[in-house]
Formats: structure tokens, C-alpha cells, sequence
């Protein structure tokens, strides 16, 4: 199976202390003639004004491009919390046609260099109640359709799906067929992750805990037994997300 | 299972666009995490991504420090070599 490496969301106020210090590493590896560290980067200005937010993308396209490698941009916002960064669940996880309009203009379509494309659709961090989230995937197609058309390409972006946790097969399905390459999973492999584990602490209380003088179970405390089934959880989710993405069987 | 080059990932996502289909990116932050996610591409006969967060790499790069390029680096950063063999 082939792995790619990618770095997630990266603020304004962190681009000094994460991905600059990382584009520069790879970039020098470049210049030695090995690979990128990194294969791709994602610079999150969501919270800049789209003018900041596509000026500071064209400056990480170039560098990204020369270093072989891809930046991931965000037009639009992603609701929820993740990693300390909350946003309200409003209009704005709504990407518009105009905004996709000006990030072909200022990024280009492929000729200035790759980078996938996170236009919201109502995507949320986190895993709510049925009905917290208002997903419309056909927002992707209204984009892909109408800035196409403007530039004479047939679904310009290649979009990447935040929030991904949570969502139903068919609006991931759906969210696919308009040119999502790439969903990004975290809230539900997390839980995956600790699910069993949990299980394994209810089950075994008096083995992982030294009850009324006794002295537990090393066989039920030795972390690589919680840790294994913690790893079969999370690799069973990753699985699952395989088959609903539709990449399951397709190892290049 | 190997790192993807530049070339094999911009392969990846042209087959995905072209085919209908798409990549699980999956947010790790040790490297149980990181096996687990492996085994499950593995076990998915998937290519896949796996992604390090401005959170998740402080965090991996260990509690006290929170260095998030250090704790970016258990991340292979050679090509084809096994991810196994980082941690």
C-alpha cells in the first residue's frame, strides 16, 4: 500500500512553528536530490479574509511546487472543535461560487501548481446528534460546475472532505462523485480507538487495578494487551472509511 | 508498504478523481495510532494518507516539550522505507 504524508490544519499563527520550518526541510532535501519529508501541507486561512487567505496560498503554491510537493487550502470554514480552533455552525461552512471563482483565479488550475481543495458544505469537527449537521454535498457540484464551465474544465478541483467523521455513506458517496479525493477522519478513529479499550478496563477492573490489597494482573495491565485491541478498533474503522470512500481494493 | 514519492501520490489522486473514489486521511498522534492506521490500509488493500495535526504533533513530539516539527518527525522522512521500523 502506498502511504502519503500530510500535515492538517494550519493556522496563520502557527505557519512559523509548523509547516514553514517543515516546507523549508523538504525543501531542502530537494535541493540535495532526495524527496520531500512531506508530501503535502495544508495551510488553513479560513479565518483570514479570502483576499489574505488566497494571497498567502499563492505564496506556499510556489514554494510547494518547486518542492514537489501538494498544499491543501481551505475556502470556506469547518464548524466545530478541533485541536482548539472552534467555529461557530453557521452560513459560513457554506463555500460560495464566487469565492471557488477567485480561488481559480488566484491559484490556477493545476499550471501554478497542485493543491487539493476543502470547500465547505456544511462540514463540522467532532460527531453530533442526528440533525446537528446539515451537510449539502450538492454545494461541491454547484462549484465544480459553474467554475468549470468559466475555465473550460470539467470538475476543476480536487477537493478534500474535513469533518468526515459521522457523516452517512451516501453523502459521502455523493460528496465523491463531485470530486472529493480525500476525506479526513479523526473524531471517529478515536473513538475507535478507545472503545475497546474501554471494555477491556470494565472487564478487567480488578486485574488493571490493585483492589483491597491484592496486586491486579500483570497479563490485563501489560499495555501492549489494551494497546493491541486499541489498534484492532482504530484499524477496523480505517477499514470501514476504505470501503465507503470506495478506495478499499485499489492499492495502486 | 512504502512511502509515496511525489510522483506516486499525484498518480493516487489522478486515479481517484478519474475513478470516482477517494483517500481515508487519518489523523495520528503515536505511533499506535500510526500502526493502527497502517494495518487498516493494509488490511483494506487501500492506499491511503495519514496526517499529523498542529495538536497531534505537539502532543507526539512529547508532553513537557510540544515541538510540533519535532513532533512531526517520527514521521518517516525516507521514501520506501518501512514506517515500522521509526518508532
Amino acid at each position: 500500500m502506498n502511504i502519503a504524508l500530510h500535515t492538517d490544519h494550519c493556522p496563520k499563527d502557527k505557519l512559523d512553528d509548523f509547516v514553514l520550518p517543515l516546507l523549508a526541510a523538504s525543501e531542502a532535501a530537494v535541493k540535495r536530490g532526495e524527496d520531500p519529508i512531506f508530501n503535502s501541507h495544508m495551510w488553513d486561512g479560513s479565518a483570514e479574509t479570502l483576499e489574505d487567505n488566497l494571497r498567502i496560498a499563492q505564496e506556499l503554491l510556489a514554494r510547494t511546487h518547486a518542492a514537489k510537493m501538494i498544499l491543501e487550502v481551505e475556502i470556506g470554514t469547518v464548524g466545530g472543535e478541533e485541536d482548539g480552533v472552534e467555529n461557530a455552525i453557521n452560513e459560513k461552512l457554506y463555500t460560495t461560487v464566487a469565492d471557488g471563482m477567485k480561488t481559480i483565479e488566484a491559484l490556477g488550475a493545476g499550471d501554478k501548481g497542485r493543491y487539493l481543495t476543502a470547500l465547505t458544505f456544511g462540514n463540522v469537527h467532532g460527531v453530533y446528534k442526528p440533525g446537528g449537521v446539515k451537510l449539502r454535498p450538492e454545494i461541491l457540484k454547484d462549484i465544480q460546475d459553474a467554475v468549470g464551465e468559466s475555465i473550460g474544465r470539467e470538475r476543476p478541483f480536487d477537493l478534500v472532505f474535513h469533518g468526515g467523521s459521522g457523516s452517512s455513506a451516501q453523502e459521502i458517496a455523493d460528496a465523491v462523485s463531485y470530486g472529493v479525493v480525500k476525506m479526513n477522519i479523526d473524531t471517529d478513529t478515536q473513538y475507535a480507538y478507545t472503545r475497546p479499550v474501554v471494555d477491556h478496563m470494565f472487564r478487567n477492573y480488578d486485574g488493571v487495578l490493585k483492589v483491597d490489597g491484592e496486586v491486579g494482573n500483570k497479563k490485563q495491565y501489560d499495555p501492549r494487551v489494551w494497546g493491541a485491541s486499541a489498534e484492532a478498533g482504530m484499524s477496523a474503522r480505517v477499514v470501514e472509511a476504505a470501503q465507503n470512500l470506495g478506495s478499499a481494493g485499489k492499492s495502486l | 508498504m512504502p512511502i509515496a514519492t511525489p510522483e506516486i501520490y499525484a498518480e493516487m489522486i489522478d486515479r481517484a478523481k478519474a475513478g470516482g473514489f477517494a483517500y481515508p486521511a487519518v489523523n495520528v498522534t503515536s505511533s499506535q495510532t500510526l500502526n493502527a492506521a497502517l494495518a487498516g490500509f493494509a488490511e483494506a488493500g487501500s492506499d491511503g494518507i495519514v496526517q499529523v495535526s498542529t495538536g497531534g504533533a505537539a502532543y507526539w513530539s512529547g508532553a513537557k516539550i510540544k515541538n510540533m516539527v519535532t513532533g512531526s518527525s517520527p514521521s518517516p522522512p525516507t521514501p520506501a522505507r518501512s514506517p515500522r521500523a521509526t518508532t
